[in-house]
């Protein structure tokens, strides 16, 4: 078992995904709508749990096994949810009303308005560079990785 | 044999790791100049809305005959900085509705296009003639109501690819 657990990167995903995913979005929804006007706070949080779980488990096991490429496909599954929904750290905190389109309804100064943005194609386009990453990672040699990215090896060279 | 075990032994040919390499240096440079593509494209677009300026002109309510009401006016778009970009597919819809919440008339000014580094107007003229309801009696209840809502749906599309729309109702009491 422990030949597949990669304790390195199970450690660094789970304080990434506690630090964007509920400590962050915990201080800045609080600062910037404090009385709950504008962002659904549950639903912030909630995406949040979903994304430490998630990104947690991506880092569990080593890059060369399949099993880790076949997680990376849920991680992709999951990013589609977390576009879909809004809510979290992968769309800035928007309140969402869809795939790729955020929208406000309320009221200001007593005059009634909507807004809605759409930025699908961003979206779109993030998906497909992060499956590219996803299938980089997936056939790239493992014994080639960190061998030439890391600053500690050049050092030791 | 478990799952796990057949997933952990499933692996490459060794005679294909040279292949593999290349191909992921290829994908990692795809991936590189993507996403250099993708903040830089979006930090322009931030950068050209925000140069945008409107200014609204002699936007008031208006009576040019005893049979007829309506809204005039205009906006001037300046879209005139050197990094700006092209506003497309403009429409502008102005609803009219009764305090009941019962809507009585509709108008659409569309506009193909705001260039980029021109100054661009949009008339905007709401006034209603009886002959556009239809029959009189419409046009009479929305003289005889005492409290009208106007509704503006503006909706375009930004630099070709970022679709806004928005909406603003105001209560007036007419005298």
């Amino acid at each position: 078992m422990g030949y597949w657990i990669n304790w390195v990167t199970l450690f660094r995903n789970l304080v990434t995904s506690v630090i964007f995913g509920l400590v962050i979005p915990y201080y800045v929804i609080n600062y910037i709508d404090p009385n709950g006007d504008l962002f659904d706070f549950n639903a912030v949080l909630f995406n949040g749990i979903i994304f430490v779980v998630v990104y947690t488990i991506y880092g569990i096991f080593k890059k060369d096994l399949v099993i880790r490429f076949l997680i990376g496909i849920g991680w992709m599954a999951t990013l589609v949810y977390f576009y879909t929904v809004g809510n979290n750290f992968f769309t800035f905190y928007l309140p969402g009303c869809g795939f790729g389109y955020s929208c406000l309804d309320g009221s200001y100064r007593g005059i009634d308005f909507k807004f809605g943005y759409n930025y699908a194609w961003v979206i779109y386009a993030m998906l497909g560079l992060k499956g590219l990453n996803l299938l980089r990672h997936l056939i790239k040699p493992p014994e080639q990785k960190y061998k030439y990215l890391t600053i500690s090896e050049r050092f030791k060279k | 044999m478990s799952l796990a075990d057949t997933l952990s032994k499933a692996k490459f040919k060794e005679e294909s790791k040279g292949f593999r390499h290349k191909l992921s240096v290829l994908i990692l440079i795809i991936i590189v100049f993507g996403y250099i593509f993708l903040f830089g494209y979006l930090t322009y677009i931030s950068a050209s809305a925000y140069g945008i300026r409107f200014e609204v002109e002699d936007f008031e309510d208006s009576q040019p005959t005893n049979t007829s009401i309506g809204i005039d006016g205009k906006v001037i778009i300046k879209n005139t900085h050197w990094y700006s970009a092209d506003i497309t597919d403009i429409k502008i819809k102005m609803s009219i509705y009764t305090d009941d919440d019962v809507k009585i008339k509709s108008k659409t000014i569309t506009k193909k296009i705001i260039p980029r580094l021109k100054k661009s107007e949009i008339d905007l003229d709401f006034t209603f003639e009886p002959e556009d309801f239809d029959s009189f009696a419409d046009f009479d209840s929305l003289n005889q109501t005492d409290e009208l809502e106007i509704k503006f749906e503006v909706v375009f599309t930004y630099a070709y690819v970022y679709t806004i729309n928005f909406e603003i109702a105001i209560d007036t009491e007419l005298e």
